[in-house]
């Protein structure tokens, strides 16, 4: 099928053709289409030059990073301190760093990340341990600097919190209790259901394995130390399971200096966290249908 | 065959000469003039066969020259004729302005075209062919048989030509050609 229109052929002669025709005007029309041409030419150049010179400028100017801040914590009685929780006053404007500052401040010299990196930092030698406190007391005095996170240290109260703060959790394995990033509170039907601790890089899905770690299942308020139970793989204890069945409402999840091994850097302390355990209706049903021995 | 279609068939000294011509309007596009001579005619007609009205086609017969000497530097002298290379330049063209929406893609039909339907078992004695019974046949062809129809039957092409302008072998430009004659036949009947 076609849309052609259809018409009887007319009868020119070769005079009236022969009228029609002018080389000039086919010469003015050639001059027009060189033209164009050569525009086309000189536009495109143009615009591929100029895309061309944004390009290379966009990948040659090199990117500004902001310096991650260092965050101290006060001394603490019985846990270790994270080698890398260090503070340091917030950049004012018209502040600039200047050696007198940089020598008030001796933590920066002393607390070199990279060199404790690369070297396995989990403290097991009592010399070790207090070398540093003693150097980190030192340091909060003369520096006044003020701690990010801290629980203050009521004489009542056996444990004192050591959380690192979001900026540095950022850089770490994201801790997952029972399937939940970095939990405040979880509740007792899904700690129980999924004892698991682990601590994975999510950008590249890669687990890193726990290596050390302390839990504790205490109150907010409580003066006794309770029982301890040791972390190590992926899975709560056998102990640490029945302590979290037995758990009064408001209870917390203690886990103290959880320690992972990351290739490269050694062993590295995710710091503490705690977990707020509550008691949900599911729980509460079975408990009241005396399912769960108390 | 008509007299336009035996410059399609031409000497070896004729094409040698039309080379020479070329090669200088390369360089110096006036010097296409005596080409533009020899061919204007030829390519009028071609592109009146195919549009409404006179001064169309010599719009487009310009535009085809044009473009011939602008890309001049693109044309591969094989020793065949320049026309078969010009054809091809105003087939393109005409397609170009249909496209475009400016102009419709016009058949004349011409009046002895009672021959067409002619079979060797049946004469059609009456040769007061309606127009309307042929446009109403033609109408149910597609575009490339209608194209062949014409060139053929219309303008008296060789084959070869035909093959040279819409890009197919010789052979299969007979074949295909017959093809849409047969159909066209077919459709006399059964309108008939």
């Amino acid at each position: 099928m076609n849309n052609f229109k259809y018409q009887k052929k007319p009868n020119t002669s070769e005079k009236s053709m022969n009228d029609f025709k002018d080389f000039n005007k086919v010469l003015d029309k050639h001059n027009g289409i060189v033209t164009s041409y050569k525009a086309l030419w000189k536009w495109a150049i143009i615009t591929t030059s100029s895309i061309g010179i944004l390009a290379g400028l966009w990948f040659l100017t090199p990117s500004k990073q902001i310096k991650p801040q260092k965050i101290v914590t006060e001394k603490t009685q019985i846990s270790v301190q994270p080698k890398k929780v260090i503070q340091e006053k917030l950049p004012v404007k018209g502040d600039v760093a200047q050696p007198e500052i940089i020598k008030k401040q001796p933590l920066v010299q002393n607390a070199e990340i990279p060199k404790k990196i690369s070297k396995p930092t989990y403290l097991t030698q009592v010399e070790k341990i207090e070398k540093p406190i003693e150097q980190k007391e030192n340091f909060v005095k003369e520096s006044k600097i003020e701690p990010a996170e801290v629980h203050e240290s009521k004489p009542e109260v056996w444990y004192t919190l050591n959380e690192l703060p979001e900026k540095e959790r950022i850089k770490l394995p994201t801790l997952f209790v029972s399937k939940t990033a970095w939990p405040s509170e979880l509740t007792k039907t899904a700690l129980v259901k999924s004892p698991k601790i682990n601590a994975i890089y999510q950008s590249i899905n890669r687990e890193t394995p726990i290596v050390k770690g302390q839990a504790y299942i205490t109150s907010k308020n409580q003066t006794q130390k309770p029982t301890k139970f040791n972390l190590k793989g992926d899975n709560f204890s056998p102990g640490l399971i029945r302590a979290i069945h037995k758990a009064q409402p408001n209870s917390i999840l203690l886990l103290k200096n959880v320690t992972v091994f990351i290739p490269g850097q050694g062993y590295v302390n995710l710091g503490d966290r705690s977990i707020e355990i509550k008691l949900d209706k599911n729980y509460q049903k079975k408990l009241d249908q005396g399912k769960v021995i108390e | 065959m008509n007299q336009e279609n035996n410059k399609y068939h031409q000497s070896k000294s004729d094409i040698q000469k039309e080379e020479e011509i070329l090669r200088a309007a390369m360089a110096t596009p006036s010097a296409f003039a005596p080409i533009y001579e020899k061919y204007y005619l030829a390519i009028f007609k071609y592109v009146l066969q195919r549009v409404e009205r006179e001064d169309i086609a010599s719009e487009i017969v310009s535009d085809v020259f044009a473009k011939a000497i602008f890309n001049l530097k693109k044309y591969k002298f094989k020793g065949t004729p320049f026309s078969a290379w010009l054809y091809r330049v105003a087939y393109n063209e005409i397609a170009t302005k249909f496209r475009k929406g400016k102009n419709n893609r016009t058949v004349n039909i011409p009046d002895e075209v009672w021959n067409l339907f002619q079979t060797e078992e049946e004469e059609i004695e009456d040769h007061t062919l309606s127009f309307k019974h042929l446009k109403a046949c033609m109408l149910k062809l597609k575009p490339h048989e209608v194209e062949l129809i014409e060139m053929r039957f219309f303008e008296d092409r060789p084959f070869k030509e035909m093959g040279e302008i819409l890009e197919l072998t010789t052979e299969n430009a007979r074949v295909k050609t017959h093809r849409a004659l047969k159909k066209l036949q077919k459709l006399f009947k059964s309108v008939k």
